[in-house]
């Protein structure tokens, strides 16, 4: 189900307005039935995958506990086989596959390509495979206690708003809360329902809009001006911004009403004065995951600097993996890592730098690597640099781009997104300014709810990241 | 829990309140100057020019058939009365409001889409049929069409609502600007300006100086074959029935699509249907799909579409078939099958 469907607008109240007529007893399984209602539908069958990943590393849980010594590690190994395993077979599958045809090709050994398997990805797999991985991980490590509760441990892993597209949870942070008995709490159902508005204004009024411009000069862009391919890039990565930390905020937001806390994703990254510290704002719950499952096991900053430019390069690239089957986004992941790297060898020289220039030029950064995560292919990546450079004298700009993006919509799109940027450099993620401030709120929450209403584009188009 | 109420209420309150004069206004303006259907309606109900060719259809009339190209060469008085994807069923309202107010002309065409025969198909823009439900021959067609048009109250204004928010930005602002500057003209709402560029209108044809649109490639593999439904063949056949009788040199035609479009699309029931009914009246089908220049991509923008230079070719190809069929001179150059 997508939070911009209509199916959601009824899902939501319903399943919030039962959790909190239910006794407390019977929450868990509530939760439960509608996080497996919410998955289902996409595609219902998918939910076995979800459900085998849950019952092993439910169990693999359990028995990392009873055990000692090389057992406690076999366990360990089984569970993140199982759901590395689950994530080659249904994500890597096809670029496993293309990648041994290039090579025996390329060594003449078998002309034909070996055909694909046609099989789709699970939605969110990466995400749910990764908080489950988390789980296995920290009781091992013993900071986590095993949940016995096979309920409550289904839950941590299915909670329906971080599902699909995270934040991907840590156990110590949630598993207690599907404990907890929570009272209708009348300030966090509205801060709930208050980042749940800003973050449907974030997808519906902002990155629906402006991803008509991106993907008309994406599908084309030699015939478009230099300035429209530099405005498609910046456009980009606001979309992304807008599209990913819009669902956040929906996914926090819906599970603030009852009572939760999901951990914060997004700390206004485009604000960083180095790479370094957009990837501390960027999908946070996705960099400490590789910071402290990835980063860490390989060394971290121990050891030599080289090694530790190494241990970066590895992260940074794996990441990019995790975001998709496609040597652009290992390229993507790659191009951040040299970033972090470059600014770590010249600290000291970039930290004379004036804060300003230093934001521009991360932003700048930030936006050309963004280039090889949107790009279909190198070769569409290849042709925006392209145009990027040789298009500013032999094609005119076009102000109207596609048959419905003209000056009318770049003038909107501005004017929200210089909003959005505004409104966030002065309040908190999570908007609770505005709790002090009764006016000031009900200021808010009509003007955004109006904009949704009269700007918002109702195409019931996916969330970017629901593709990992 | 007093808080929450306040902002909560107060909130919707004001957002719905604002959202609805939005909307409110927007419908009425559009329904006062931009209703798509208006100009068509308008010169249906008060026109009575004596004209001596008409072309009934869909958009693939008014891209295709230039109504100058005809009278010059052909010496006759044409006219396009075509609607934005219009089914069968709205041809035949045409049919039925041009009878009321106009002499039989010399030549009636009416043009075909693989969609004509889908009687039940909602018409692209219905919404907008409601403003004429009033009208007996709109009542007694479309409410035949989709119970939609039976239905009065919510399910409209929920329908109207849908179509209405989703207009774009510039047909946003066009129809707001005409508070400000009531003079300014929209020629049509539905094209944005970067339509409106080389556009040639006359005599319902819009002529359109556009290249072919890449997105159109996508459409090229469609698979299956058209809808055909009872109530599209009965509308047909009254269609053909009516349009015999009422001028007797009525002639079926399917203007040009790309060549390249539809290799996996199974069209053989529909032109068999469609040549049943034209035989069954003696009426003449004119195909000019399958032509070799149609097979030229510079022609169209998109696979069903002919831009400026194609409506031309089509048309000047078109008025040397008229000249052949009325006044038999040897220039026949229709490269589809006359039957």
């Amino acid at each position: 189900m997508l939070f911009n469907s209509s199916e959601f607008l009824l899902f939501f109240p319903i399943v919030t307005l039962l959790y909190f007529i239910l006794p407390h007893k019977l929450r868990w399984l509530h939760l439960l039935v509608s996080s497996c209602v919410f998955y289902c539908a996409f595609i219902p069958v998918y939910i076995s995958i979800l459900f085998l990943t849950i019952v092993i590393d439910y169990l693999a849980g359990i028995y990392i506990d009873k055990n000692q010594g090389r057992t406690r590690k076999v366990f360990l190994i089984v569970s993140l086989i199982t759901n590395i395993g689950i994530l080659c077979v249904f994500k890597y599958n096809n670029f496993f596959i293309d990648n041994v045809t290039a090579i025996l090709q390329a060594l003449s050994i078998n002309r034909t390509p070996i055909s694909h398997w046609n099989i789709l990805l699970p939605l969110g797999l990466s995400f749910h495979t990764f908080q489950a991985m988390s789980y296995t991980i920290e009781v091992y490590k013993g900071k986590q206690k095993p949940q016995r509760h096979f309920g409550i441990y289904a839950l941590y892993v299915m909670f329906y708003p971080q599902l699909v597209a995270g934040p991907i949870e840590r156990p110590q942070n949630v598993m207690h809360q599907y404990l907890e008995r929570h009272r209708f709490n009348p300030e966090m159902f509205l801060d709930g329902l208050r980042l749940m508005l800003w973050g449907f204004f974030k997808k519906l009024v902002i990155a629906d809009r402006i991803s008509v411009y991106v993907n008309v000069i994406y599908d084309n862009p030699s015939q478009y001006h230099s300035l429209n391919v530099a405005i498609a890039m910046v456009f980009f990565a606001i979309q992304i911004y807008c599209d990913f930390s819009g669902y956040t905020d929906i996914a926090r937001g819906a599970a603030r009403t009852m009572g939760f806390n999901l951990m914060q994703n997004f700390n206004r990254p485009y604000q960083s004065v180095s790479v370094t510290e957009f990837w501390s704002r960027w999908h946070i719950s996705l960099s400490t995951w590789f910071r402290d499952y990835l980063y860490i096991p390989l060394g971290g900053n121990r050891g030599s600097r080289f090694r530790n430019y190494i241990n970066l390069a590895i992260v940074f690239m794996v990441s990019g993996l995790w975001h998709g089957a496609s040597w652009t986004f290992v390229v993507w992941g790659a191009l951040h890592g040299l970033y972090v790297i470059t600014e770590r060898v010249g600290s000291k020289f970039f930290e004379k730098i004036p804060s300003l220039i230093r934001y521009v030029v991360t932003f700048i950064l930030v936006c050309l690597a963004w280039v090889f995560f949107r790009a279909a292919d190198f070769h569409q990546a290849t042709a925006i640099f392209h145009s990027l450079i040789t298009n500013f004298h032999n094609v005119p700009f076009a102000w109207f781009v596609g048959t419905h993006f003209g000056k009318h919509s770049m003038m909107l799109s501005v004017l929200f997104i210089g909003f959005m940027l505004m409104l966030e450099k002065f309040t908190k993620p999570e908007l609770l300014e505005f709790n002090n401030k009764k006016f000031v709120d009900i200021i808010f929450c009509s003007l955004v709810l109006t904009l949704i209403i009269c700007f918002g584009i109702f195409t019931n188009s996916s969330f970017i990241y629901f593709q990992f | 829990m007093k808080r929450l109420l306040i902002t909560l209420f107060s909130s919707l309150f004001i957002a719905t309140g604002f959202s609805a004069f939005f909307y409110h206004k927007l419908n009425e303006l559009v329904s006062e100057n931009f209703n798509p259907l208006r100009e068509t309606v308008e010169f249906l109900d008060s026109d009575t020019t004596n004209y001596d060719a008409i072309f009934i259809g869909s958009s693939r009339i008014y891209f295709h058939v230039n109504p100058k190209i005809i009278d010059s060469i052909c010496k006759l008085n044409t006219r396009c009365i075509a609607i934005d994807g219009a089914t069968i069923s709205e041809k035949y309202i045409i049919l039925l409001k041009y009878i009321q107010h106009h002499p039989a002309p010399k030549l009636l065409f009416l043009g075909l889409d693989y969609t004509s025969l889908d009687g039940e198909h909602l018409p692209y823009d219905y919404p907008y049929y409601y403003a004429y439900m009033n009208d007996p021959v709109f009542d007694s067609i479309m409410s035949r069409v989709n119970k939609r048009f039976y239905y009065k109250g919510l399910f409209r204004f929920y329908d109207t609502f849908i179509r209405i928010s989703a207009r774009t930005d510039y047909q946003k602002y066009a129809v707001f600007s005409t508070l400000i500057t009531p003079s300014k003209k929209f020629t049509d709402l539905s094209d944005e300006p970067s339509w409106q560029i080389g556009l040639k209108k006359y005599k319902g044809y819009s002529g359109l100086e556009r290249k072919w649109q890449k997105e159109s490639d996508l459409e090229m593999n469609i698979t299956g074959k058209p809808n055909i439904d009872k109530l599209g063949v009965e509308f047909f056949d009254m269609f053909v029935k009516n349009a015999r009788e009422y001028c007797p040199n009525t002639i079926i035609l399917y203007t040009p699509i790309y060549g390249g479009f539809g290799r996996n699309f199974d069209t053989r029931s529909f032109f068999d249907q469609v040549n049943e009914t034209a035989g069954k009246y003696n009426v003449p089908f004119w195909n000019y799909v399958g032509g070799k220049e149609w097979m030229n991509k510079k022609f169209f923008y998109n696979w069903g579409h002919l831009n400026l230079d194609g409506s031309t070719l089509f048309s000047y190809k078109l008025a040397n078939d008229i000249n052949n069929f009325m006044y038999g001179t040897h220039s026949d150059t229709l490269n589809g099958v006359r039957r």
